[in-house]
């Protein structure tokens, strides 16, 4: 194994344990990139991307992987809330806190801030960072990437994640917290790739997500593909038209629930509708009557698409890039 | 609101007064744990009914919306239970339509946070009471951010509390009701107390006074009330407010309570280990102050916030 664990912080429990937070390192040139993953308790998509590229990379170091070669190092962060994976919470357990709110933290504060500034150090050498992460709880996303800030950044090398979506997106009050902007703040872009649900794993799209990220690591230097060497995994047809598309907040179109009851879609995720193509019903669970019918208010692509029923008027139902 | 069960949650207000004058609203419970507005609300309702009976007059409006999170505080939860959204978070919030999305993930919290900012914004003075959380003890305080401290000082000296916070805040309190109101021109007081899920009896008494010396000073209540005195209370800032964190972890046994003088080196509390017996930790002020914060959640991370203390000269 050349992996090499190293232990960012490790937390002194109330009851005379400790908890390690571990990162691992492959490589020993430039540029670093870094991966972070597992903030949210409740993600598996991240933990299962992690696993595969940690095997990949120790293949590469080992030289058991022909043709391809590391130049720079990769570090990644698999479970950046391990108690929270450990005990089925989405945040930090014991107080509720987003680890992912609480950059850039305090190296002695409250458990989540030391979280967040032990992490923020150890990034203190990359040149970018890839943020893997599900959407909420309630929905399913098409893999896509949401690049936060204003700041420059080479469309090139978010398209090279060969993803359907790169969603330019205005920074909120609430996401000044998140290792996102923090890192953006010091100069190294971060790009957040979201993909699927929580509480399982989706394999189409995790190995889309891998391919994409050992794409974007020969596309920044990182890692070196022998010419003639195939893919690290076979390259399957790409279930979405490439290379994908930039889109700004104003090509998201937002569908909201008008009313309260039960969806039930009709279309999948990825579909590329037209104006006023079905998305799904809204219908009364006790009384029997269907409440409402969901559909596209103009044409654009399904990439996120509610997967938790109960809907509340002005739920969030899906969005499409326009 | 309709639920997805076609019933309702409604947002309840109760109303006195004759209209003719300043309009006052309480707000509580925007954190479904907190509960000390209950009873603050229950005592005004009582008093104002019983004030209305003996034929004396009301100027204006006071509204009580006691219960302005009622899923999470039927849940005993302290967020928009579906979802987990700090509703003090989804301000000034949405209508709910195409046009104006919420800005992350599901928007119920944040029609609800919009519809009761669109009803507050019409008010001459909102006090938001909160209890602080399941961890932290509070005195009675108002909390205020830098940039309308005038509010603050308008109001302070009729609240009957001992301390005033005037705090910078990260950006993300932009996205609280308090905020969102003085930004929008209604003066907005937010007041802490007490601890999650408790009601403090003693606190809830302290701001009761407050609140009727508010209402003295709106003009609202006049006549045979005893004057209220004024408080004087002590401003906390960003450059006087000391933070105690523990060094290790175990759980946490008080000394004393919270409210009052400390003297730099008194022990205000002991972290100790359940299995060997022994004292892992003696907590003790740093500073000779005011003691506004106490750890209330007996289990402690290295680094938990054990207290806060306006360091006094
Ligand atoms: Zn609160």
């Amino acid at each position: 194994m050349s992996a090499r664990p190293e232990t960012i912080l490790s937390i002194e429990l109330p009851f005379n344990e400790n908890l390690a937070f571990y990162a691992f390192t492959f490589g020993a040139g430039d540029p670093e990139v870094a991966i972070t993953s597992g903030f949210y308790g409740d993600e598996y998509n991240g933990l299962y991307v992690c696993h595969k590229l940690i095997g990949f990379l120790s293949e590469v170091t080992e030289g058991r992987a022909a043709g391809w070669r590391l130049k720079g190092r990769v570090k990644i962060f698999p479970a950046l809330n391990p108690l929270g994976t450990m005990a089925h919470r989405r945040y930090w357990p014991f107080d509720q806190r987003d680890i992912n709110l609480s950059f850039p933290g305090v190296s002695m504060g409250e458990t989540t801030e030391r979280i967040a500034a032990a992490v923020l150090a150890s990034l203190r050498d990359c040149r970018s960072c890839i943020d893997l992460c599900c959407g909420s709880r309630f929905f399913e996303e098409l893999p896509h990437i949401r690049l936060y800030e204003s700041i420059a950044m080479p469309d090139e090398s978010a398209l090279s994640f060969n993803l359907p979506i790169v969603w330019r997106r205005h920074s909120t009050p609430l996401l000044t917290g998140s290792l996102a902007h923090n890192l953006n703040l010091r100069g190294v872009p971060t790009f957040v790739l979201k993909f699927g649900g929580t509480d399982r794993i989706d394999p189409l799209f995790c190995e889309r997500v891998y391919e994409g990220i050992l794409n974007y690591f020969v596309a920044s230097g990182v890692l070196e593909k022998r010419a003639g060497t195939g893919p690290a995994a076979p390259a399957a047809e790409s279930p979405w038209p490439l290379p994908g598309r930039i889109i700004w907040p104003k090509d998201v179109l937002s569908v909201l629930s008008p009313a309260a009851g039960l969806f039930v879609a009709a279309a999948a995720l990825g579909c590329r509708l037209e104006r006023g193509a079905l998305i799904g019903h809204i219908v009364d669970p006790v009384g029997g009557g269907r409440i409402a019918e969901v559909s596209a208010p103009a044409p654009g692509l399904l990439f996120s698409l509610r997967s938790n029923p109960v809907l509340y008027a002005g739920s969030l139902i899906a969005r499409l890039a326009g | 609101m309709k639920t997805p069960l076609q019933e309702k949650i409604g947002l309840f207000e109760s109303s006195f007064g004759d209209g003719a004058g300043k309009r006052f609203a309480l707000v509580s419970g925007i954190h479904g744990d907190e509960l000390d507005g209950l009873y603050l609300s229950y005592h005004l309702a009582r008093f104002l009914r019983e004030w209305e009976s003996a034929g004396k007059s009301i100027r204006g409006q006071v509204s009580l919306i006691p219960v302005a999170n009622p899923l999470a505080t039927a849940a005993t939860e302290r967020f928009w239970p579906f979802g987990q959204i700090d509703v003090n978070r989804c301000f000034p919030g949405t209508n709910g339509t195409a046009a104006d999305p919420p800005p992350q993930g599901e928007g119920a919290s944040h029609v609800w946070a919009g519809a009761l900012f669109e009803h507050l914004k019409g008010f001459d003075l909102v006090v938001d009471v909160h209890s602080s959380n399941l961890f932290l003890r509070e005195c009675p305080q108002i909390r205020v951010l830098n940039r309308y401290r005038a509010v603050a000082e308008t109001y302070a000296d009729h609240t009957n509390v001992d301390v005033v916070w005037v705090h910078d805040a990260p950006t993300v309190i932009e996205t609280t009701l308090s905020c969102n109101l003085n930004a929008a021109g209604v003066p907005t007081l937010v007041v802490e107390m007490g601890v999650g899920l408790r009601i403090q009896k003693e606190f809830v008494e302290i701001v009761f006074q407050g609140v009727l010396s508010l209402l003295q000073k709106l003009g609202i209540l006049s006549g045979a009330l005893p004057p209220a005195p004024p408080s004087r209370p002590i401003y906390a800032t960003d450059q006087n407010v000391r933070y105690l964190n523990s060094e290790s972890g175990g759980f946490f046994v008080p000394d004393i309570s919270v409210g009052f003088k400390v003297e730099q080196g008194q022990r205000i509390g002991r972290i100790l280990d359940a299995l060997s017996g022994e004292v892992k930790e003696d907590v003790a002020s740093r500073w000779n102050g005011y003691l506004f914060t106490i750890r209330a959640h007996p289990i402690v991370y290295p680094g938990s916030l054990m207290a806060r203390v306006i360091e006094i000269a």
